[in-house]
């Protein structure tokens, strides 16, 4: 068995590697809502709290557009549903990501937990 | 264009860490960092079955929609990431299922899946398709 000792790995253009057929999340997140803290997270800068239920992910390193991939989920502790509503256009950009979380019913909601994962190109 | 063949990549400096380039060649990140750590593909209806799956040592039926995977190697510490989607069998412009990451204390060992059902109100159900992922920091 062979082992490459490396830590940085570069193409030779001095570009992204390629993982052959496999591709790595740029950015997740686990997130809370009700305290505006993320409890842990990979490419994020900061939450922005635009209110009751709605949040902006600001990405440390942008990504090359808007057209990338990105899942969430979202739960709030003693409820039985809900659903998270992100809005394209001008609240999926290259920086950031705004979401909306709803309950069953619509109604707004700063969830307990909130997990996201962005995949695509990073500008 | 060049390629190593090589089994392990490990970190020169710290085993656990290697970054690498992002496609426009200026931003960088740590490759473990962006590698789901546990994914898995099931059938969530009669005897639930893993189809696909990475780091998934055993599933359980726990209840109607309240299914629970064990991970083979264990995560770091409860702050990863869990999202995820189900689906029915058939197609229906009526009804949609969801699905939402359970257990209201996060454990380093295994991950919970609840599945809802809406159709007007949200209750539990079991679905033939359920998949979902983590992010974080293997133990």
């Amino acid at each position: 068995m062979s082992t490459l000792k490396a830590d940085t790995i570069q193409n030779t253009s001095g570009g992204a590697v390629t993982l052959t057929k496999q591709h790595a999340a740029k950015a997740w997140t686990n997130l809370n809502m009700s305290s505006g803290t993320y409890r842990d997270s990979l490419n994020i800068a900061s939450a922005t709290d635009n209110g009751t239920g709605d949040f902006t992910n600001n990405y440390t390193s942008a990504m090359a557009n808007a057209n990338y991939n990105h899942e969430y989920t979202h739960f709030e502790n003693g409820r039985t549903g809900g659903y998270l509503l992100s809005n394209y256009g001008t609240y999926v950009t290259a920086s950031l990501m705004r979401g909306r979380a709803r309950t069953s019913d619509g109604s707004l909601i700063d969830s307990d937990y909130v997990g996201l994962t962005v995949h695509g190109d990073l500008a | 264009m060049s390629e190593i063949l090589v089994d392990n990549l490990t970190g020169k400096t710290s085993a656990g860490d290697i970054t690498v380039y992002g496609e426009g060649g200026t931003a960088t990140q740590s490759l473990q960092q962006g590698l789901a750590k546990v994914w898995v593909n099931y059938n969530g209806t009669g005897t639930i079955a893993v189809r696909d799956s990475l780091n998934v040592t055993s599933l359980n039926d726990t209840g109607t929609g309240r299914h629970e995977y064990s991970f083979t190697n264990n995560m770091n510490n409860t702050d990863y990431t869990h999202i995820g989607g189900a689906g029915f069998g058939s197609y229906s412009t009526t009804t949609f299922s969801g699905l939402r990451p359970y257990g209201i204390s996060p454990s380093t060992s295994q991950a919970g899946n609840n599945i809802l059902f809406a159709s007007g109100s949200f209750s539990t159900v079991d679905t033939e398709y359920v998949a979902s992922s983590n992010h974080g920091d293997l133990a």
